[in-house]
């Protein structure tokens, strides 16, 4: 069982805090670390090769430093690693990350694709069901539980708003994870030493092919214009009164906002 | 609010280089300048031993402002997808509508709303809350959630 498990590498927003002063976000100093839900996915890949045996490999897209976040899959028991990056990648979006990512899968091949939910710094929840487009191969999002995986077919409970459905795919596919899914493991020593040592693969723009004009700030057909805190406003004011008062006081209120 | 660098205060040392994840800084005649692949993350900020890079916050204008510029593009109008659940409309869908008429407007163009797996009288909600017309496709298959079959529709 071929295994890739898509990780991305994000400042940590629990520890971000807001300056009171500014009313903006203090991101200096904020320590990396993989997206909560990718752990979630690795610890899937992980348990499938203990079960059926196969290969577990850790893929991520991202500056350098995102290797540091690759040697952490290694510890919690991913086989191998490859780093994609390349210059030719940056401002990416949603879009062109889901391309340069697939690009990226289809030359290592695999069964099963585990990725995240979503990223805590983006939040889109995009790039998994698109990346699956992209290798046109089904995908089923917020798996919460594994049932079966068996003849080249696999059978999970996505997660609805009112309870889950049970859905069946055939392989390969990719699937998005959810925390009730599983309870990741730490990382062991002796899997901390092993990442120490490993060797992580580097693959850049000539590696996966593709067309060029799909990579990067050019294949991006969103950008970001402004990325700021939204204002906190904190006035309310309480109407008192009969009910016809508070009703007078409201149509004035709302007459004076111009909303009437 | 955008990340830039104070031109004045930049001895061109360069610090803040290394500390670009995204490789967004380039140097031009010995000072530093930030370009468009800035996700401000910030790490400059603290890099630079003068201080001289800072956020400045921006007033908001127009969302459209560089839409009307890149018009021939051919494609007009605003969608909205319009989610339903077991036949009922979902509330999320009427906001949308609402946000969807905001950039409508601004572009001088229609609303659309497309709604499967519904009956007409929920399409006709959709005209009430702002649509300017609404694609219906009641088809019992559709009821139930498989994002696979409505995709295709």
């Amino acid at each position: 069982m071929n295994i890739i498990v898509c990780i991305k590498q994000v400042p940590d927003t629990a520890e971000i805090k807001i300056n009171p002063e500014t009313n903006t976000l203090m991101r200096e100093g904020v320590p990396s670390i993989i997206n909560p839900f990718d752990v979630h996915a690795l610890e899937a890949g992980i348990q499938i090769r203990e079960n059926l045996g196969g290969k577990v490999t850790a893929l991520t897209m991202g500056p350098p430093q995102a290797e540091v976040a690759l040697r952490e899959a290694i510890a919690m028991g991913a086989d191998e690693a490859v780093l994609l990056s390349d210059r030719a990648f940056a401002g990416s979006d949603t879009w062109a990350t889901s391309y340069t990512l697939a690009r990226a899968i289809e030359k290592l091949g695999a069964d099963i694709i585990f990725c995240g939910k979503q990223a805590i710094d983006g939040d889109t929840a995009q790039v998994g069901p698109e990346t699956a487009e992209f290798l046109n191969i089904p995908h089923i999002a917020y798996v919460r539980k594994i049932e079966e995986i068996k003849d080249g077919q696999i059978r999970v409970q996505r997660l609805m708003d009112e309870g889950y459905d049970v859905v069946e795919s055939s392989l390969p596919v990719l699937l998005t994870v959810v925390k009730e899914l599983n309870q990741p493991r730490m990382p062991s020593l002796k899997g901390k030493m092993t990442a120490r040592k490993a060797e992580i693969k580097k693959m850049g723009m000539n590696d996966i092919g593709g067309d060029e004009n799909s990579l990067g700030l050019k294949g991006s057909p969103t950008k970001v214009r402004n990325i700021f805190a939204p204002e906190i406003r904190a006035e309310r004011t309480m109407l008192k009164g009969s009910s016809e008062d508070q009703v007078d006081n409201l149509i004035q209120e709302l007459r004076k906002l111009k909303c009437l | 609010m955008s990340i830039i660098v104070r031109l004045d205060s930049c001895t061109g040392c360069e610090s803040c280089l290394e500390s670009c994840p995204f490789d967004a800084i380039e140097m031009k005649d010995g000072k530093a300048y930030i370009n468009e692949y800035c996700n401000a993350c910030m790490n400059c900020l603290s890099a630079c031993p003068e201080g001289a890079i800072i956020e400045e916050p921006v007033t908001t204008g127009k969302v459209l402002q560089d839409v009307h510029r890149e018009k021939s593009t051919g494609y007009k109008d605003v969608l909205v997808f319009a989610e339903q659940r077991q036949g009922k409309v979902a509330s999320v869908s009427y906001e949308l509508i609402g946000a969807g008429r905001r950039l409508a407007e601004e572009l001088d163009e229609g609303v659309y709303a497309v709604l499967l797996g519904a009956q007409e009288s929920e399409a006709h909600d959709l005209l009430k809350w702002g649509a300017d017309k609404v694609l219906l496709c009641s088809d019992g298959a559709l009821e139930t959630f498989n994002e696979i079959g409505r995709a295709h529709v």
